[in-house]
């Protein structure tokens, strides 16, 4: 693994990763993390379409007229989405239906964009295809962690199996929209903490 | 980026990358149209087997040998509606309704008996209420409530009531009132509907 590899996978996850640190994507993290099979699922489909957006657009990058460039990405971008939306139907269409509009709204996802942007548009497609991995896995880690509290205060149960037994009172604040943003914030701010530490000893520039 | 002070290279591919992608994407909604399509099938028929307290397996098989075993789909007009046989005979009637829920459309099923004397059953097809909250009413529990309820059509009081009012039949989901009353209204003006009007249109076939 040499340096770049480990560069791109550090940031993309860690030290520039989108929810925390680049506050994108929000309106899907606050929308979908109720429960941890739909981070889950809307994680992994963020991965696959930034990863092959960047991918394509890496590929593009020589070809395309830089003043229509934004227009081919989000074609581009709109591609892969539907593919996952048509995959999710016909496979999953549970998931499709829990997911509801969210799966059709990755197209509008900061996060795809603005890697294809900064950085497919200047970097071979073997290292965007890699960024695109590591960017998406940073923002499915995160909703993660935040859906993994809200289901388990709100509805006692982790991936739908009950953990907190029959006992538990469920935090009907935790399934709501403000248990979200309640969440998002604290982790926003344990982050903060972190890096603060950090560009103190020269670290991390903020 | 040798060509992209001309004109017409933009054009050109943007054009060809337009129906590069598109076609691949027509191919893919090709391939896979049939198969959302009996999926979306499948939900429906087991939502019908559920409203009818019909007990089907996991599989898609088990639940389209169930149902073609059990159900026969009839029209009245446009409205398609689903008979129970048993041995040929009827032995309920089940309806496709529709209504405003508190975010958006709720579809279900409504199940009766053969005489339209008690509802079947009920289940739920699609809506778009707060996971957890509302939500809950596709939970068993809230849709097993409304097994063997007795209707009367002479009667003035609504055919569906909440629990503690007298004569309350249902209880609510606790949270999620406007969901619960929602559900209510539109079980209650369907029954109505289907009772007054489309009983006597189904019977008379």
């Amino acid at each position: 693994m040499n340096k770049k590899t480990k560069s791109i996978i550090t940031m993309g996850i860690w030290q520039d990763n989108a929810i925390f640190r680049q506050i994108l994507g929000i309106c899907s993290a606050l929308a979908v993390t109720n429960l941890m099979i739909n981070s889950l699922v809307m994680g992994l489909g963020l991965i696959f379409v930034t990863a092959f957006s960047e991918l394509t657009v890496s590929f593009l990058r020589q070809y395309t007229p830089k003043h229509i460039r934004m227009m081919v990405q989000t074609l581009i971008i709109s591609a892969y989405v539907i593919m996952v939306d048509i995959f999710l139907k016909a496979f999953f269409p549970a998931m499709s239906e829990a997911l509801g509009p969210y799966v059709g709204l990755i197209i509008t996802n900061c996060i795809i964009m603005g890697r294809c942007e900064s950085f497919a548009q200047k970097n071979p497609p073997g290292y965007a295809f890699l960024d695109g991995m590591a960017s998406g896995a940073g923002y499915a880690i995160i909703l993660l962690i935040i859906a993994f509290v809200r289901e388990l205060l709100g509805f006692g149960s982790l991936f739908g199996i009950n953990i907190l037994g029959e006992s538990w009172v469920s935090w009907t604040l935790m399934i709501m929209p403000p248990g979200a943003f309640f969440m998002l914030a604290v982790v926003i701010w344990i982050s903060k903490n972190i890096f603060k530490e950090k560009s103190e000893n020269g670290g991390v520039k903020v | 980026m040798a060509k992209k002070k001309k004109v017409l290279y933009p054009v050109v591919f943007m054009i060809v990358i337009t129906v590069a992608f598109t076609s691949v994407l027509a191919i893919i909604n090709e391939v896979s149209a049939e198969r959302i399509q009996q999926q979306s099938k499948l939900k429906e028929q087991s939502k019908v087997l559920y409203a009818f307290n019909i007990e089907f397996g996991e599989t898609g098989e088990e639940i389209i040998r169930q149902y073609n075993q059990f159900i026969e789909e009839r029209k009245v007009g446009n409205r398609t509606y689903y008979v129970r046989k048993a041995n040929d005979e009827i032995t309920g009637y089940a309806f496709k309704i529709e209504g405003a829920g508190l975010w958006g459309s709720i579809d279900a099923v409504l199940a009766f008996t053969q005489d339209f004397n008690k509802l079947s059953g009920v289940a739920f097809l699609n809506h778009s209420e707060t996971p957890g909250l509302g939500g809950r009413i596709d939970e068993e529990w809230f849709q097993e409530q409304f097994r063997d309820i007795s209707l009367d059509v002479t009667a003035t009081d609504p055919y569906l009531i909440f629990k503690p009012s007298t004569g309350g039949n249902v209880d609510t989901i606790s949270g999620a009132t406007s969901t619960s009353k929602a559900v209510l209204n539109i079980f209650n003006q369907n029954i109505d509907v289907i009772l007054t009007e489309t009983k006597g249109d189904v019977l008379n076939e």
